[in-house]
């Protein structure tokens, strides 16, 4: 299982992952093993041929299991992929999983998660973006009426200075309060 | 697994960077444990406008990467307070290549110019190294060597992580459990089984209750050795017949101290009645100490986290990523609707009351229900008593008279022989006796919780979570109640009538059993295994029968909506705890239990995984969470007490069996301690003596009154700390604001001459803000790691 994956990277490409990412050595080849299943010929190729920033499409990107059923599955490809149009290389894949392993700090996890939940990407979370959210994580199962009394209570709860929009640093806030926050925000491969 | 040329030196150096470091840094923790600083200091990360990133040397992927993260900045909001509290939103991964980058080079510069003898540098590379295995140890720890950990997982995937918290408290109890075990086989049973032996080996005798014989006025048949092979089987059920002659119970182990023949002089080397004893009490202090360390690690972490709990925020930001299933992912946002709901409903609710009247009736509702609850209670321990002792009396009527003629009725005998239908009936009448404390234990285990659900609906409560929570308690009592009794009436059962008198050596006993711990132990152990049928029997009809039923028949699942079983956390919780007593209960007079314990601990984790898998849905209203893991412990620690004072009681106020077990001969249980105690040094006995006066008690009392204030104060003056830290952030947010309409106003009549109000905030109150900044100035510097 180890041999055939590493010699499709480089042991120097190896190293420089384990720094850039939470990832030990055997971790990352898994990693690469799932990432190939998306596309086998595709990747093998192109990594045969030290091709390293092949790009896996959106729609092969949420053929993973974990991201096919989640409702923020296309924000959490944008985010992490490096043009925003949810097209993913390795190492974008790599950094998505990074950052939603255990091993990751709460920090890196807020700040993220403040990027996914920022729908229309404007850098502040306001009502719409809020309104989209409660709809999501519902399934779009309540009344608009309800769903606006939530975003009420929410922007009650969080909006420190009460301007109708959370910023990083209020919505971090929020999530330093919530303790299931970083058992939750997590994707195991 | 990691290549070891990966040591390269400078990685080794990035251990003992914070002491350097006096700024604030966040934590990272690279892949081969070491300890990333990246410095908060806002020096290394350009202010966000100033998009002058140079490139970051080394592969292509990075340099994409940089790009990407000083675009999608964007319009990010300056921070006011440069410095000290800056925190950098994104740590892309090229930043903190960067300032690692950076900080190496500090480093070494620091370090090499620093440390010029040999022996300094040799010292702190042993240290960093010490440093790095311990932090290594304890990564593996967390990440590797979690107990079914890939299990807890996969069902943590499926049904959410409040179910999983069943699964951790099996985790936790396992490990109590093992401790336990490792206790008893390396303290009682290795030492006693050896002793044995060596005695058979050198043909010494040991009085063994087999040494009696019918002419003995003490002697009670015991239940005899049956060849039947079914009997025998059967008789594992019951932990009577052969099983009393093993090493499963109290019985079976000697009572001698191991000795050698050192230089002529016997010198004991093992005082077995004394480890037996001390073990016994060890069970619960070491079971206690665990507790109580596992539920101060989650205080500590729950504390800070549940000062403000944000009810629709919470629910709404922390979707469960791990969710990989479609069924999972829309159960879970049921769940998620039922939550908002509830809050939605509760914030109704108080405002509208409902009207005097009915008030005042469903008050009187609730009264009526909680009687009957009582009632409930109180009727079936209440016959079960008596059937319990009626059936003990009659036995005791019978079992005295002849030796080897009468059968002891705990044995359950089923003939090979053909079965005719009296047979039948006189063959569950005897089998109903056998088993029926334990049945009636179980049995209202499984019923009564049913019942208390059903009464909790009819009590007509506002909020889902209000009636679970009652019906947990009300399920929780009961059980409490129900071993409370088991154990009151084993101590009836087998204790001596009398107490412990002046001539018990010679005074005719009147003990029932002729080895009362082994009835004791039998007893538990086959609360133990009905307890365990039990279980199966409801995870086989109850779960896998009806999933069964709900997938194949869709008459049933449409038209009716019969789903499959909910797991209902609290029941099943407190149904490992009512497990966990009955084991801690019967450790003490049955030193192999705690392998039975960790076997069928390990069994029922299996089964339920299975089981949660395919045959059960995720609860819809979670009242134990996985934030309640602090309740959870509360309630073993309860449950501990409460097993405790019986089991004390019965050790403390008892006479040691004469005729079995490691205490014969002895007074009391307690007698080898004393014996001990009085025959050890003079200092040592003074010391002893000193240390139970109640002098020392008072002052221990004090001492630890002490140090509880200290720390509730401690706890208070953080609390202010943080309020005054909170509205701090909220004047800096506020300052911030004004400063950015202020440019925005200034931007603007640059450009138009149009007339705008002066500014967000009047005169005034921009003064009092600067006043308040300068009054909390001294808490700038304060840092969350203060806290």
């Amino acid at each position: 299982m180890g041999n055939s994956e590493s010699a499709l990277i480089s042991e120097k490409q190896l190293e420089i992952y384990q720094l850039e990412t939470f990832f030990t050595r055997k971790e990352i080849l898994h990693i690469y093993q799932s990432f190939e299943n998306l596309n086998p010929d595709k990747v093998r190729e192109a990594f045969m041929a030290g091709n390293y920033q092949v790009k896996m499409d959106y729609q092969e990107v949420i053929q993973l299991a974990e991201l096919k059923y989640s409702p923020f599955k296309d924000r959490i490809c944008r985010v992490f992929s490096e043009d925003q149009s949810g097209d993913m290389t390795f190492s974008d894949y790599l950094d998505m999983l990074s950052v939603m392993s255990m091993q990751a700090p709460k920090d890196l996890k807020a700040a993220y998660a403040f990027k996914i939940y920022d729908f229309n990407d404007d850098d502040e979370i306001d009502r719409t973006d809020l309104d989209e959210l409660v709809n999501r994580v519902t399934g779009f199962r309540m009344k608009t009426e309800d769903v606006d009394g939530i975003v009420d209570e929410i922007l009650k709860e969080c909006d420190m200075d009460e301007n109708g929009t959370l910023t990083a640093a209020e919505f971090e806030d929020i999530l330093h309060k919530s303790p299931e926050f970083s058992a939750n925000f997590n994707i195991e491969v | 697994m990691d290549p070891p040329e990966e040591d390269s030196p400078t990685k080794s150096l990035l251990m003992s960077e914070d002491k350097e470091n006096g700024s604030t840094s966040i934590k990272l923790e690279d892949d081969d444990d070491n300890e990333i600083y990246v410095n908060k200091d806002a020096t290394d990360f350009p202010d966000n406008d100033a998009v002058d990133r140079e490139p970051s040397p080394g592969s292509s992927l990075m340099k994409t990467e940089s790009r990407k993260s000083s675009e999608s900045y964007g319009t990010f909001s300056p921070d006011v307070n440069k410095g000290e509290n800056t925190v950098p939103r994104n740590l892309t991964l090229a930043e903190r290549r960067k300032s690692r980058r950076k900080q190496r080079e500090q480093f070494k510069l620091m370090r090499f110019g620093s440390s010029s003898s040999g022996i300094s540098h040799f010292t702190s590379k042993c240290v960093t190294f010490v440093e790095r295995s311990l932090k290594q140890a304890k990564v593996i720890k967390q990440n590797h060597f979690r107990i079914w950990g890939t299990s807890i997982k996969k069902i943590e995937g499926q049904l959410g992580s409040s179910v999983c918290t069943y699964f951790k408290v099996l985790v936790w109890m396992l490990k109590i459990n093992v401790v336990c075990m490792i206790l008893g086989l390396g303290l009682i049973v290795g030492p006693g089984g050896y002793m044995t032996w060596h005695h058979s080996q050198t043909k010494e005798t040991i009085f063994n209750k087999d040494d009696l014989t019918c002419n003995n006025p003490n002697f009670v048949n015991g239940t005899g050795f049956h060849v039947e092979a079914v009997n025998s089987v059967l008789q594992l059920f019951t932990g009577t017949g052969w099983m009393e002659n093993t090493a499963m119970f109290y019985g079976w182990y000697p009572t001698s101290n191991l000795t050698t023949n050192m230089q002529g002089k016997e010198k004991t080397v093992y005082y077995f009645s004394l480890a037996y004893f001390s073990v016994g009490c060890c069970y619960f202090a070491v079971s206690l100490l665990l507790m109580l360390a596992n539920l101060s690690k989650l205080f500590k972490k729950s504390a800070a986290e549940q000062l403000e709990y944000k009810p629709y925020s919470s629910v709404v930001f922390t979707w469960d990523y791990n969710i990989a299933d479609t069924e999972a992912s829309q159960l879970r946002s049921v769940s998620v609707i039922q939550s908002l709901k509830e809050e939605l409903d509760e914030d109704e609710q108080g405002d509208t009351k409902r009207s005097l009247l009915t008030q005042v009736g469903i008050f009187f509702l609730r009264v009526l229900t909680n009687l009957i609850c009582l009632a409930a209670v109180i009727g079936t321990v209440y016959l079960y008593v008596k059937e319990v002792l009626t059936e003990s009396t009659e036995s005791r009527a019978n079992s005295t008279d002849s030796c080897g003629q009468l059968i002891n009725e705990k044995t359950l005998e089923i003939g090979l022989e053909a079965i005719q239908l009296e047979d039948l009936s006189s063959h569950l009448a005897a089998f109903w006796k056998t088993y029926s404390a334990s049945i009636i234990v179980s049995g209202s285990n499984v019923l009564f919780p049913v019942f208390f659900e059903l009464i909790g609906l009819l009590e007509m409560y506002q909020f889902q979570s209000t009636r679970i929570r009652v019906t947990l308690v009300r399920t929780f009592i009961m059980k409490l109640f129900t071993v409370a009794t088991f154990l009151y009436l084993l101590y009836r059962a087998a204790g001596p009538s009398g107490g412990i008198t002046e001539d018990w050596q010679t005074e005719k006993n009147t003990l029932f059993y002729n080895c009362w711990e082994d009835y004791i132990g039998s007893q538990l152990y086959q609360l133990i295994m009905i307890d365990f049928l039990v279980f199966c029997a409801v995870l086989l009809f109850c779960e896998a029968f009806r999933s069964f039923i709900v997938t194949r028949v869709a008459f049933l699942r449409d038209k009716i909506g019969l789903t499959k079983r909910e797991f209902n956390i609290s029941t099943e919780v407190l149904d490992l705890m009512y497990k966990q007593m009955i084991f801690w209960a019967g450790f003490y007079f049955a030193p192999l239990l705690p392998i039975v314990a960790v076997i069928e601990i390990i069994v029922i984790f299996y089964l339920k995984k299975l089981s949660a898998l395919t045959n059960v849905v995720p609860p819809k209203t979670v009242v134990l969470n996985h934030q309640s893991s602090a309740t959870i412990n509360g309630l073993f620690l309860i449950s501990l007490l409460v097993v405790f004072v019986f089991i004390g009681l019965v050790i403390f106020n008892f006479q040691p069996s004469q005729f079995c077990g490691p205490f014969r001969g002895y007074k009391r249980f307690t007698d080898p301690l004393s014996n001990v105690i009085n025959h050890a040094t003079v200092l040592k006995k003074f010391i002893i003596d000193n240390l139970t006066t109640t002098a020392v008690l008072v002052i221990l009392i004090i001492l630890v009154l002490l140090v509880i204030y200290y720390y509730k104060s401690l706890a208070a003056s953080r609390n202010v700390t943080i309020e005054l830290l909170k509205e701090q952030v909220r004047n800096e947010i506020a300052e911030k604001e004004e400063i950015l309409h202020r440019t925005q106003k200034n931007r603007s009549k640059s450009l138009s001459n149009e007339k705008e109000t002066d500014g967000f905030y009047s005169k005034e109150k921009r003064k009092q803000l600067k006043r308040k900044n300068t009054e909390l100035h001294g808490f700038a510097n304060l840092r969350k790691s203060d806290l």
